[in-house]
């Protein structure tokens, strides 16, 4: 879908760069180039990248490794090697290296762009990462009152005391790493956040069956639940199969774009085109200007 | 006469620093355990407990040495606070 | 005369100072020898931060001053002057002191670890439970036997209390300017100094005629709520600025005494071996000197919580084990020198202030009057009217910041123990660890105790929880020294602790028998009826724990090989 949509903005003389985020990649084969995880040349206006799950997770790794080896004294760099294995199997560091690599897209590839379409990965995994800039926020913004109060009362003990033994840590803000290391974080994922929020057109693609509507209505409230709007619906494959179904009420307030099932399939890249993708643009581009 | 003065100048300054630190004692108490709640925290999702995921708490880690300390400290404290807790409470 | 009490008093102490105390520290500690403190050799920062020894000294000496050091000796005149001296004087160099320099020695030994720890390591587990439970029930005591010291001091004297409220606002607005604002402690102290003298003017000029009860309900109001206010703002200025009271109250008590040459002629030296001292108000029964001084006076002579203050903060702070001596003998006799000092004014001004109403007058009150009196009179520049005031509010103020802490001390060990219910009893948990019921339950059982048991019986019942602790420490100890220094030495702590745990342990059978059953001589009286069986369940408790420990000290002893 996001394929169709992609190739028909290029064709119709917008650059476009296409990005996929679905570890199954299967945007290559679509496509019919082999993707890499730096912008490739498809065809004229149209360029492709796929992430590296992998090794967006280790470099993120990496990176804090360095710091660690910079800002810690010698014994303590000794086990981090092993601690890091361990590592990058805890929950929540894919969604984060998910973001890291959407943020390297915007911040360094998009300036070469026109637009930017992402194919996401799966409901789960494309839930968590959206979600995760508004969840996280909360933390860093309480977690920063805590840190200002700390802080405080530092600087209040060593005012009076200042042979104390808190006076050797940090008592002002603009001092303070972690502090700004918490502003930094926080600036990050409001950047992110505004992206997901305010400066994307999120469409959701689903099948003509039950099932599907069922997990378009989740989707949906789940964008509500973090302030996400939901600019379209793609109807994918109309007319696959005869049962029956309806498109629930809460699903109406979102613009519909049906799209026709193909029965021979999609080989090629110019099989793209047979899908007729010109509502959905137009769309787009209204709401983009 | 001049060692008169200074024992009289250290006497002074032991009592000032006295001053001091009884002004602040609690105070510092109280500080103490504020880092080592921002220390469990952050650091609480190395440890299984719903904290802020790992990644936020990896960026936060090459800054948090003097945390560290005091979330050991107080980590072993926790075992046995009532010796602690005596000595700062003025119950006597 | 007052001089030659005082000065007798200072040199006993630096004699037994140079002479005891070094042959502790240097034949049985070997502390010239010692491996590194703690402080330095576990300096984290944090907690282990090695401290200069009188920097230490002030900070220990003003943990354990309080109003206990006060309360006992005032109550023990009743025996005549001499026999409370003896006890202070002696009491203190051979246990008390000596009990607070091995405590905090031991600690330091055991890596700055609590007397709990160390007693569970050398007696076995069931010490560490018996603190709990010792720590609870003095919790409760102590807000029993303070609040209707505290209550009797305001009904006594209706300046006190606005005199204590505007103290307490001069504190919190100091408490501003200090952390708060950029004025700074040099500032902040002034503000707060004059706030102090304001707070005096104006609870002269409000004095309030309130009974006794009324009094009672403002205190149990004010230790829930006190209790959970955030430190910064009442309990760690307050706290500052009433260590002004300790030092300006020590210093011009003892210039005045030393200085007045007045003869103690206000109370008889001895009066009788059972003076009739501990009892409910109105049915005092005759106490023997021995075994129950230890009930009367328990700070100033021993006193069991400054081994948990000194093994707590102050062992992971001294800088050597040298200076233990410093800091835990050195301390524990000072805390001496005040108690003599009470003494003191009563027996040689308790007269010209109170005249034949001395001992009738409550003990605070017989205190405030006398050490006024005697200030006033050797130091006219401080006129009577300023320093039965300043007086009556340093007592109080001491005794209010206790009741404060010990609510959230006790707070928290009845949410420790009630964990085990956790499992068993959900139900019952969940409510005992609710910090407000928690609060409530210290507050309430103290007050009513208070109210209808008088501080005659509450106090010697604190004190006796107090100073069985002691004995449990003492003869860890002893143990101690056994097992991990020097066996040549043991019987050196040994006999002083099985000495005073006979004491105190006939002491509170002695209680027991003579004092609980007075409460239920009426049995009309429901009020008499529950404090006679709460106090006495509570005592009774106590001793079982005892009995139990003392079982577990004997086979220890018997059971370990001593290491040099």
């Amino acid at each position: 879908m996001s394929a169709a949509f992609a190739l028909s903005l290029a064709r119709s003389g917008k650059k476009v760069l296409i990005a996929s985020l679905d570890p199954a990649h299967n945007l290559g084969d679509v496509l019919g180039t082999k993707l890499h995880d730096k912008p490739g040349k498809v065809e004229a206006n149209l360029d492709a990248l796929e992430i590296d799950l992998n090794s967006w997770v280790k470099r993120y790794l990496d990176e804090s490794r360095e710091e660690l080896a910079r800002t810690y004294s010698y014994n303590l760099t000794l086990n981090l090697n092993s601690f890091f294995d361990i590592m990058k199997y805890s929950p929540g560091t894919e969604e984060y290296a998910m973001l890291w690599a959407i943020e390297h897209i915007r911040c360094n590839l998009a300036g070469d762009y026109d637009i930017v379409v992402y194919d996401t990965p799966p409901t789960a995994l494309s839930l968590r990462f959206l979600a995760m800039p508004a969840i996280s926020n909360l933390w860093i913004a309480e977690l920063t009152k805590l840190r200002e109060r700390i802080l405080s009362k530092r600087n209040t003990i060593t005012r009076i005391n200042p042979t104390s033994v808190v006076a050797s840590s940090c008592v002002d803000k603009a001092d303070d790493k972690i502090y700004g290391k918490l502003g930094s974080i926080k600036r990050r994922l409001s950047d992110l956040s505004s992206l997901f929020c305010k400066e994307s057109y999120i469409a959701v693609v689903l099948n003509p069956d039950v099932l599907s509507v069922s997990e378009a209505i989740r989707i949906k409230e789940e964008l509500d639940r973090i302030d996400i709007p939901l600019s379209g619906l793609c109807l994918n494959k109309r007319g696959v199969s005869t049962t029956a179904w309806t498109l629930d009420r809460s699903l109406a307030a979102s613009p519909l774009f049906e799209f026709d099932f193909i029965p021979k399939g999609l080989h090629k890249r110019d099989d793209l085109a047979s899908i007729d993708t010109k509502d959905l643009v137009a769309d787009f581009l209204a709401t983009k200007s | 006469m001049e060692t008169i003065l200074k024992k009289l100048r250290f006497i002074l300054d032991t009592m000032l620093q006295v001053n001091r630190e009884k002004a602040c004692g609690i105070l510092e108490f109280e500080l103490k355990e504020l880092e080592n709640i921002f220390s469990l925290l952050i650091l609480g999702g190395f440890v299984g407990m719903p904290s802020p995921p790992v990644p936020l708490a990896m960026e936060l880690l090459p800054y948090m040495e003097r945390e560290l300390t005091i979330m050991l400290a107080r980590s072993d404290m926790a075992q046995d606070p009532l010796a602690s807790l005596m000595g700062i409470l003025e119950v006597d | 005369m007052t001089t030659i009490i005082a000065l007798f008093a200072l040199a006993l102490y630096f004699i037994f100072y140079f002479t005891y105390g070094k042959t502790i520290r240097d034949k049985v500690l070997k502390s010239g020898s010692a491996a590194v403190a703690p402080s330095q050799r576990l300096s984290d920062g944090v907690d282990y931060v090695p401290t200069n020894k009188y920097v230490l000294f002030g900070h220990h000496f003003a943990s354990i001053a309080g109003a206990g050091p006060i309360t006992g000796p005032a109550m023990a005149v009743a025996w005549g002057w001499l026999p409370g001296l003896l006890w202070i004087w002696f009491g203190n160099v051979f246990l008390g002191a000596i009990h607070d320099y091995l405590a905090l020695a031991a600690s330091v030994r055991y890596d700055g670890r609590s007397m709990q720890f160390v007693a569970q390591d050398l007696i076995g587990k069931k010490a560490g439970k018996t603190f709990a439970w010792f720590i609870l029930f003095l919790c409760i005591l102590v807000v029993a036997a303070f609040g209707d010291i505290v209550a009797g001091q305001f009904a006594g004297d209706g300046r006190v209390f606005f005199a204590f409220v505007f103290f307490c606002v001069a504190a919190v607005i100091a408490g501003f300017a200090m952390y708060k604002s950029k004025l700074g402690l040099g500032w902040g102290s002034l503000i707060g100094l004059v706030l102090i003298i304001v707070a005096f003017i104006a609870g002269n000029q409000l004095p309030v005629k309130w009974s006794k009860d009324v009094y009672f309900l403002i205190i149990f109001v004010y230790i829930v709520l006190a209790s959970t206010l955030p430190v910064n703002l009442l309990l760690q200025p307050r706290d500052y600025l009433s260590s002004f009271f300790l030092y300006f109250g020590l210093i011009v008590g003892g210039i005045a005494a030393l200085i007045s040459f007045k003869s103690l002629d206000a109370i008889p030296i001895f009066t009788s071996f059972s003076a009739k001292l501990i009892g409910p108000a109105g049915a005092l029964q005759p106490s023997p000197f021995w075994p129950t001084v230890p009930l009367i006076i328990a700070c100033g002579a021993l006193s069991g919580f400054h081994a948990l203050v000194a093994a707590g903060t102050s062992s992971k702070q001294l800088a050597k084990e040298s200076d233990a001596m410093f800091v835990g003998y050195g301390a524990m006799l000072v805390e001496g020198f005040l108690s003599t000092l009470v003494i003191i004014s009563i027996a040689a001004f308790g007269g010209l202030a109170l005249g034949d109403k001395l001992m009738a007058t409550p003990a605070l009150g017989r205190f405030v009057q006398s050490f006024a009196k005697m200030v006033s009179t050797v130091l006219p520049i401080f006129p009577m009217d300023f320093m039965t005031l300043f007086a009556a509010v340093w007592v109080s103020t001491f005794a209010l910041t206790t009741l404060d802490t010990t609510n959230r001390l006790g707070r928290y060990i009845i949410q420790e123990m009630a964990l085990p219910m956790k499992d068993k009893n959900p139900g019952a948990y969940g409510l005992f660890n609710n910090k407000w019921v928690a609060s409530l339950i210290i507050a309430f059982v103290g007050l009513y105790l208070a109210r209808s048991g008088g501080y005659t019986t509450l106090w010697p019942a604190f004190s006796g929880a107090n100073q069985l602790l002691a004995s449990i420490v003492m003869l860890t100890v002893a143990i101690w020294v056994k097992k991990k220094l020097n066996p040549k030495y043991t019987m050196a702590v040994l006999i002083p602790a099985i000495l005073l745990w006979v004491t105190v342990t006939c002491a509170l059978i002695w209680y027991e028998i003579v004092i609980i059953p007075v409460f239920f001589r009426d049995m009309s009286k429901m009020p008499n009826v529950i404090t006679g069986s709460t106090v006495g369940a509570i005592n009774l408790f106590m001793l079982i724990l005892n009995f139990i420990m003392i079982v577990s000290f004997i086979k220890n002893y018997k059971d370990t090989k001593a290491t040099a």
